[in-house]
């Protein structure tokens, strides 16, 4: 309850139904879902992506329009294959290892050394390091 | 341009095609360019003639740093895969890798003179 009256347009939106008690109102709301959606709600209300638009038809009865608005994309940093764990680093490198001790050993013949290094490279792609995480 | 020049010219560019295949090519494709390069070093060894036995069981040549590099230019292009920061650094470390593999190449880069008269000149 305390999550909706410290959202003023969360209060407004619930006040919209004339004729309701907005203390039954924001009873009604809090005992609709547990705290952590409450929480989404209530900040994406007071964030005004969404938006209620709430018409008194007759006594009792309402017709409540939510309008979603277009919110920018939340830009996060994207690592792609790096390593995010102990375990990841630790795959990684033992392919590291294999790779340098197997092509090493063609050494003596440059270009199958680069044959052997460029096929580890691609087999690499297929693993996910960050499986373990 | 000497034979050896382009010979090493060649390992050069596909060690950087390497690096951009795998730091940005999409899971298909990927494969097929990997599998393309790797056949593309195999047959540059064969159009300059360096499938030499002698030369080989000699250790003439051995190139062990060229080969050292490209592993870390790799599996650095490896770890940038599927980043943001992918499709600004894989490029960085491909052209890196080229200049450092030719610049070596031009005096410590060994090459076998080819027995074959079929070699490009």
């Amino acid at each position: 309850m305390s999550l909706i009256e410290a959202s003023p347009k969360t209060l407004a939106y619930l006040k919209s139904f004339k004729g309701l008690d907005v203390n039954e109102q924001i009873s009604g709301l809090a005992a609709s879902m547990p705290t952590e959606p409450l929480s989404g709600f209530t900040g994406l209300v007071e964030a005004g992506a969404i938006e209620f638009k709430v018409k008194t038809i007759k006594n009792g009865w309402y017709s409540t329009e939510m309008i979603v608005h277009e919110q920018p994309l939340v830009q996060t940093r994207d690592l792609g294959s790096l390593p995010r764990c102990p375990s990841a680093w630790a795959a990684f490198w033992a392919w590291f290892a294999v790779n340098v001790t197997t092509c090493g050993a063609f050494a003596p013949f440059p270009v199958a050394a680069f044959a052997c290094a460029a096929g580890f490279a691609v087999g690499g792609a297929i693993i996910d390091f960050n499986r373990g995480c | 341009m000497s034979t050896k020049s382009k010979y090493w010219l060649t390992l050069s560019g596909l060690l950087a095609a390497v690096v951009l295949t795998v730091g940005l090519a999409p899971v298909p494709l990927v494969f097929v360019l990997g599998g393309a390069l790797v056949i593309g070093f195999l047959a540059a060894g064969v159009l300059y003639g360096q499938f030499q036995k002698d030369a080989i069981r000699s250790g003439a040549l051995a190139a062990p740093f060229p080969l050292l590099l490209a592993i870390v230019a790799f599996n650095v292009s490896l770890l940038l895969r599927g980043s943001e920061l992918a499709f600004f650094l894989v490029p960085v470390v491909a052209a890196a890798l080229f200049a450092t593999c030719y610049v070596w190449s031009i005096k410590h880069g060994p090459y076998a003179q080819p027995r074959s008269t079929n070699t490009p000149t």
